[in-house]
């Protein structure tokens, strides 16, 4: 795969409820081989943009290409074929089955065929990403912790080995062992070669995890960061980040990073 | 009283596959089927067909039956229910046409005459001062055969693992790659074998005629509502209960008043436990 080509491009996609739209014409091109973070205070449209590209939600207008072909109309179970991973915020394991079926059913239907080699190949290697998972497997998955349901629910969507991976604010509600865990291992996929586009709310530590930055307020695309540049920019500070994400971000200039996590 | 007592285990056993199919067909579809009265009627018509008017062995009439209702369900599901939406309540209406279109059908070719399986008969077992006759025995095995068949393919395979997550959370399920129409498809393919079953089993014991059926709709829908709807597993202990309850009342109400003890049943657990035995209460947020 080259790194630098783009894996996924959001084109001019407005979407909604009804008939009204929450997000109007956003553009977004995720580069191949890197992590990006859709940042924006609450109400900006970035879950209804994270459902249009699961194909959740269907867009009023524009379109969704992953790869350099058109998925615009494809349906969710079509997506999850052609490589495209989600990890939705809520609900996003099957509460009545076990850890291992949960996991099962991540690989089997995506990767039809398979040998259960590769089965056992994929679930070693989400295990090994999430070793509270080891002890749980017979566990029936609605008995999870909040940190190990999101854990799981990643791992579930790591089962199919997607070419990209939309997580839907996956620190979202744990505990900042959890987050920072959750957030060391969206480090960790991305460094065994899968894309990622990351919803987050938890800002200071998702920058660090990740290359490039895009703000959504009110629906629209308000601008792209290079990671690195992010949080010191002033026009980020005066668009976006309110007083206390300023002083956190201080903060972590100054090295006192793990007030951020306590957030 | 202990006759009674293997009598209400073995009519709860026959219970329980209609039951199976009304949890299944609730779970991953996500409404109450009221047509599987008229399903299992179908099915009996079915057997009787190629058991009496071809003169097939009832061995071969019953699975063939199982097969043909099989068939219509997922034409019932392609052609009706798939395209009325997706909202329960209109869904469950649909399905009441469904079940007088059915019923109709049969009265319609047969008339409403009383009917019986051409079947070898053969003398009650007895033991212990118990007698079970041959076609309870019947009922006893091929339930818990296909009881446990169905158990394994909801533990073992890939449709039970699809069928169970999209009972979860469907949309879930679409995430995870699983072909909701696919097993939509299946579902009804088990619903139907499993309905047909009963009826035969139902004709066996007694005879075939179009509300054979939709005598047994209240003991069906109690038992799968008292286990839990949507809990294939749940289903089978509140049909084993509720046969029990159903023959043991007839020691002290007339049988008359059967499927009213059901009834009763059915509207004391929804008052007091309307997630059933073995459901857990749904938290919505």
């Amino acid at each position: 795969m080259n790194a630098a080509s783009p894996s996924l491009e959001i084109k001019s996609v407005s979407a909604g409820y009804g008939a009204s739209d929450i997000i109007h014409s956003v553009s977004i091109v995720v580069t191949g081989g890197l992590v990006s973070t859709i940042a924006g205070p609450n109400g900006a449209g970035k879950s209804t943009l994270v459902k249009a590209i699961a194909g959740l939600l269907r867009p009023g207008a524009g379109a969704i290409v992953m790869d350099g072909r058109d998925i615009t109309d494809f349906s969710p179970p079509r997506r999850a074929l052609a490589g495209l991973g989600y990890v939705p915020q809520e609900q996003n394991v099957f509460r009545n089955l076990s850890v291992q079926e949960n996991l099962l059913i991540g690989f089997e239907f995506v990767r039809r065929g398979a040998p259960a080699s590769q089965y056992v190949t994929a679930r070693d290697s989400v295990l090994s990403l999430f070793p509270d998972l080891a002890t749980r497997l017979n566990d029936a998955a609605g008995t999870l912790s909040g940190g190990q349901r999101q854990m799981l629910a990643t791992g579930c969507a790591l089962m199919a080995e997607p070419r990209i991976l939309l997580l839907d604010e996956p620190s979202a509600g744990l505990s900042p062992r959890y987050a920072h865990e959750m957030l060391e291992a969206v480090r960790a996929i991305n460094a065994r070669g899968v894309t990622v586009l990351l919803v987050e709310q938890n800002l200071v530590e998702a920058v660090q995890i990740s290359h490039n930055v895009i703000v959504l307020a009110a629906g629209k695309v308000q601008g792209t960061w290079a990671a690195a540049d992010f949080l010191g920019d002033p026009t980020v500070q005066r668009l976006f980040l309110g007083g206390r994400e300023r002083r956190i971000a201080a903060d972590q200039k100054s090295g006192s990073g793990h007030a951020a996590s306590a957030a | 009283m202990p006759q009674a007592l293997l009598n209400g285990l073995v009519s709860g056993l026959l219970i329980a596959l209609p039951a199976i199919a009304l949890s299944l067909t609730y779970g991953v579809l996500n409404f109450a089927n009221f047509s599987i009265g008229a399903m299992i009627t179908t099915g009996a018509y079915f057997a009787y067909l190629l058991n009496v008017g071809f003169g097939a062995s009832i061995l071969i009439a019953a699975p063939l039956a199982g097969l043909g209702l099989a068939l219509v369900a997922v034409a019932i599901q392609r052609s009706v229910y798939r395209w009325v939406g997706s909202d329960h309540i209109t869904l469950l209406v649909a399905s009441m046409g469904v079940a007088f279109v059915l019923e109709n059908t049969m009265r319609f070719i047969y008339g409403s005459d009383v009917r019986t399986l051409d079947v070898p008969v053969a003398r009650p077992v007895q033991f212990y001062g118990l007698r079970l006759n041959h076609e309870q025995l019947t009922i006893a095995i091929v339930s818990l055969l296909s009881m446990a068949v169905v158990a394994i393919i909801l533990k073992r395979t890939r449709l039970g693992r699809a069928m169970r997550a999209i009972s979860d959370d469907a949309a879930l399920a679409d995430v995870r790659g699983i072909d909701r129409q696919r097993t939509v498809d299946w579902t009804w393919v088990i619903a139907g074998i499993l309905s047909a079953f009963a009826g035969v089993l139902i004709g066996l014991d007694g005879t075939v005629e179009p509300l054979m059926g939709a005598n047994y709709l209240i003991s069906v829908f109690a038992a799968a509502i008292v286990g839990g709807i949507g809990n294939p597993f749940g289903a089978v202990a509140g049909a084993i209960l509720i046969g029990l309850i159903e023959e043991t009342s007839a020691l002290a109400v007339s049988t008359s008043y059967r499927q009213g003890v059901s009834f009763l049943i059915l509207v004391l657990v929804l008052l007091l436990r309307p997630q059933g035995m073995f459901g857990v209460a749904r938290i919505t947020r």
